[in-house]
């Protein structure tokens, strides 16, 4: 009963995590149609950041990672994506790419390729005790500051009119357009947002590994798009869903894979997707009559 | 003076080319209905003049500005509203926050608290469902919601791409009456339309393009009396009514 | 297909010019020109999936693994078959063949699993299609690295005989360009570009699309197994990391960079990067000037390759050759069709 709980309570925080990767990658990839790569490094950076302030004041330490990781990402929009975002997606998710290995190796020359260990907040560590479960901080902290950050997603994106400029873009940028929407504005606005996702994420990544290294935030941006294409795309809170899922799904398959089959756990998540894919084309969390416009 | 004025539009996708060296113009006030059929490059010639398509020759003149180079949202925001073909209704966003986007385009945004009571008292329908889905609306609601959310943006100029496509008789009959409550108020109307049936009653002039090109235009009376009609639409004929 | 004779003659010719150079200038130019070569055995695998469906794929790469492995259990001498790979099937591990022997066995396991995941793949559209990939490299990946009875896991498979020089590396592009520009001017390659344009057009027409890209994706996993296959042997070392993101950014990027719209682009790509990043690995790689050492810095070379890339894709979105072809000029038959 007890693992049950603790079990449960990591699928939500594994899911948390997730989650919030695959929101950030969902608003990019509903708005311009971009399979953005270097989300990846969006993270990494932030985890430096972190790496870097060890030892000021930690809310100092995770605003920093936060500015640094924004300006990063609206820096990358308007340097690398803007003058190609009409291209066609092949020639989008090439310059991800390439954006993505320049920030990567950008590290590496400045940081060397070995992980850096470091200790962000070493209290989280400790387990609270619940009766009889016991439950890591660093867990509950994810979980609350996931269900935190995300209502202060959605409030924005449905009390402000930019925000809701954003979601109509994510279903149909052309339309927005028509209407007057401002796509260097909405554009911009997706990456700072994204951007700002990836730094909490990477505050809390950080408190978990307690390493940086380069190529870290590989993982997350993978489970974002496939969250993204889960949840149905263009969806929103599908691909918060679609986080969710994927992150509760690697959870589980730990706790109930033989342990012989355990180090294969990421074949079965990935194998899931593609039978996700064929099997509800439209996504998880949407009715088969939203069908992708064409 | 004209409004706008297209003077040898010529889009290509690829290497096909959808519009052939078209050519028109629209008076302020004006309801120019483009008629023909499917394929024919009606849509083409709206999205070409709402800057959502580039054109491959030719020149669009809006106002005495030309607005080649203008992205869709600043053609939007100088007075020009698209309603396209399938209405577009945002899924997952209610009908008011498809309203709201409606205002974006507007320059004055103090007066777009009483131009939304003023669209509620014209859709009533529309201030019934405000909080439910878009999507969620029969057809010719969905048109009168799109039609509504073109009209915040105040615009000079609107563009209808088939409004009356897949709607109930009833339906079409409330949506030609708003067309032409809108002409009545001086709004200048580009109404593009598959089946020529109903246009006669709000267009002034008439163009029948087939296969990209203007087969014939005239006065909507002359138009859609003339025996040339038929031919026009299959595209075996070129010139004035 | 006559009428592209000279753009068949053309591209060979620079396969033949830069195995020349290589022969040549020396024994490192001679791995270098080996290596680009084998890179173009991939890029060419890529761009008849790619190229002519016009869906991504990002799981590529592991058919270049599958091949390459699945060679080298046959490939590798009997002793160190024994001590490296100790459970692999008895007749396995009882039979050494040859490169082509391998090369044959191994292009058959690729194909079979780029057959299996194909049939998944086209039934999907677009992005899901790419996104179903990425999914099976990642499945692929797992698997092999975690495999250590076939792959040794996650410390490399050493032995493998070192058989293939620029000679045999040239030999395999000119392979790979005949099987490309043979498939791009067929039947399918033609019905497969009629729905890159317009799928809805083409399933009206009656174009069985499903069928063609199914056809093109094994053909494409085929070449791609080939060009790991003679990487394995031409490195003489396997690792299951040499062929995931790195390896399918870099390849990718060359398609896309050089043009995937045409067999050119994908010549074109693949050696204008693979020139670069030689060069910019020579500058990055530690030099002396006079006394003074300069030690290498790791991770320019990269940047300075993303750098590049970055440029050209905004001077050229749709890539250097964009839809064109090379043509050789004065060519009997260059009569434009």
């Amino acid at each position: 009963m007890t693992y049950a709980v603790q079990t449960m309570v990591d699928a939500v925080s594994v899911g948390a995590l997730y989650a919030m990767s695959a929101l950030g990658i969902g608003l990019l990839f509903g708005i311009m149609r971009l399979i953005n790569f270097a989300q990846s490094e969006f993270v990494t950076v932030g985890v430096y950041t972190l790496m870097l302030s060890a030892g000021l004041w930690f809310p100092f330490a995770a605003l920093l990672a936060i500015v640094v990781v924004v300006l990063l990402a609206l820096a990358v929009e308007r340097a690398a994506f803007r003058p190609v975002r009409d291209a066609d997606p092949a020639t989008l998710l090439i310059t991800s790419f390439a954006v993505s290995y320049l920030l990567q190796y950008a590290l590496v020359l400045i940081f060397g390729a070995r992980p850096i260990g470091f200790d962000l907040l070493p209290q989280l560590g400790q387990p609270v005790l619940i009766g009889e479960v016991r439950i890591p901080r660093l867990n509950i902290v994810t979980i609350v500051v996931t269900v935190v950050l995300m209502a202060a997603v959605a409030l924005f994106l449905r009390r402000t009119r930019i925000g809701i400029e954003m979601r109509a873009a994510a279903v149909d940028f052309r339309m927005a357009r028509l209407l007057g929407v401002r796509a260097d504005r909405v554009i911009a606005v997706a990456f700072g947002l994204s951007g700002l996702l990836a730094a909490v994420v990477s505050v809390l990544f950080a408190a978990q590994t307690g390493t940086a290294s380069p190529a870290m935030g590989l993982q997350l941006a993978l489970v974002g798009f496939v969250a993204t294409v889960i949840g149905g795309m263009g969806s929103l809170p599908g691909a918060v869903l679609g986080g969710l899922a994927v992150g509760a799904v690697t959870v589980l398959l730990q706790a109930v894979l033989p342990p012989d089959l355990r180090v294969y756990r990421e074949a079965f998540v990935y194998a899931a997707v593609i039978a996700v894919l064929v099997l509800r084309p439209q996504g998880l969390f949407r009715s088969a009559a939203m069908r992708e416009r064409v | 003076m004209s409004l706008l004025a297209v003077e040898g539009l010529t889009v290509k996708y690829g290497p096909i080319p959808a519009l052939r060296d078209v050519t028109l113009g629209m008076a302020e006030g004006e309801t120019l209905a483009v008629v023909g059929a499917n394929g024919a490059g009606k849509s083409t010639l709206t999205l070409a003049i709402a800057g959502a398509v580039r054109p491959f020759a030719g020149r669009i003149t809006y106002d005495g500005n030309p607005l080649a180079g203008l992205l869709p949202e600043e053609v939007t925001r100088r007075g020009i509203a698209l309603v396209p073909e399938g209405r577009h209704i945002f899924e997952g966003l209610t009908v008011e926050e498809n309203l709201l986007l409606g205002l974006t385009a507007r320059a004055d945004q103090a007066s777009a608290r009483g131009a939304l009571d003023d669209i509620y008292a014209a859709f009533p329908i529309l201030l019934e469902r405000r909080g439910g889905l878009g999507t969620r609306l029969s057809g010719g609601e969905q048109q009168q919601l799109a039609i509504a959310r073109a009209l915040l943006s105040r615009p000079r100029l609107l563009i209808l791409d088939e409004p009356s496509l897949g709607l109930a008789p009833i339906m079409v009959d409330r949506v030609y009456a708003i067309l032409a409550d809108l002409r009545r108020r001086g709004v200048t109307l580009l109404l593009i339309e598959q089946n020529p049936g109903r246009i006669g009653e709000v267009a002034d002039r008439v163009i029948v393009l087939a296969n990209g090109t203007v087969q014939l235009s005239g006065p909507a009376a002359e138009v859609l009396a003339s025996e040339r009609l038929g031919a026009a639409y299959l595209g075996e004929t070129r010139g004035a009514a | 297909m006559r009428a592209n004779l000279p753009t068949l003659a053309a591209l060979a010719l620079v396969v033949l010019l830069i195995a020349g150079v290589g022969l040549a200038a020396g024994a490192v130019i001679e791995r270098v020109a080996a290596d680009m070569l084998i890179k173009l055995v991939v890029v060419l695998g890529l761009s008849v999936f790619i190229g002519n469906s016009g869906v991504l794929s990002f799981g590529h790469a592991s058919f270049a693994a599958l091949g390459a492995y699945s060679s080298a259990w046959f490939t590798l001498p009997l002793t160190a078959k024994k001590i490296f790979l100790p459970k692999l099937p008895a007749f396995v591990l009882g039979t050494q063949l040859g490169l082509p022997g391998g090369a044959a066995a191994g292009i058959a396991f690729a194909s079979f699993f780029a057959l299996v995941i194909g049939l998944v793949v086209v039934r999907l559209s677009g992005i899901a299609a790419s996104i179903a990939t990425l999914a099976w490299l990642a499945i692929v990946n797992t698997v092999l690295a975690n495999a250590d009875s076939l792959t040794k896991g996650t410390s490399s498979l050493v032995g493998l005989p070192m058989v293939v020089g620029v000679k045999t590396a040239a030999l395999g592009a000119l392979i790979a360009l005949l099987a490309a520009y043979l498939f791009r001017f067929s039947r399918y390659g033609l019905m497969l570009r009629a729905s890159r344009e317009d799928e809805a057009a083409a399933l009206a027409s009656g174009i069985p699309v499903r069928s063609v890209r199914l056809r093109a994706f094994v053909l494409s996993g085929a070449i791609v197994a080939l060009g790991g296959i003679l990487q394995g042997h031409f490195l003489g070392v396997l690792s299951v990391g040499q062929f995931y993101f790195e390896f399918t950014f870099l390849t990718l990027a060359m398609l896309v960079m050089g043009g995937m719209r045409s067999v050119s682009g994908a010549v074109v790509g693949t050696v204008v990067i693979g020139m670069v990043s030689e060069l910019l690995r020579i500058g990055a790689g530690g030099f002396m000037i006079g006394d003074l050492a300069v030690p290498s810095v790791p991770g320019i070379r990269e940047i300075g390759l993303a750098v590049i890339m970055l440029g050209v894709l905004m001077a050229r979105p749709r890539g250097i050759m964009g839809d064109r072809e090379l043509r050789l000029p004065g060519w009997p038959f260059n009569t434009r069709g």
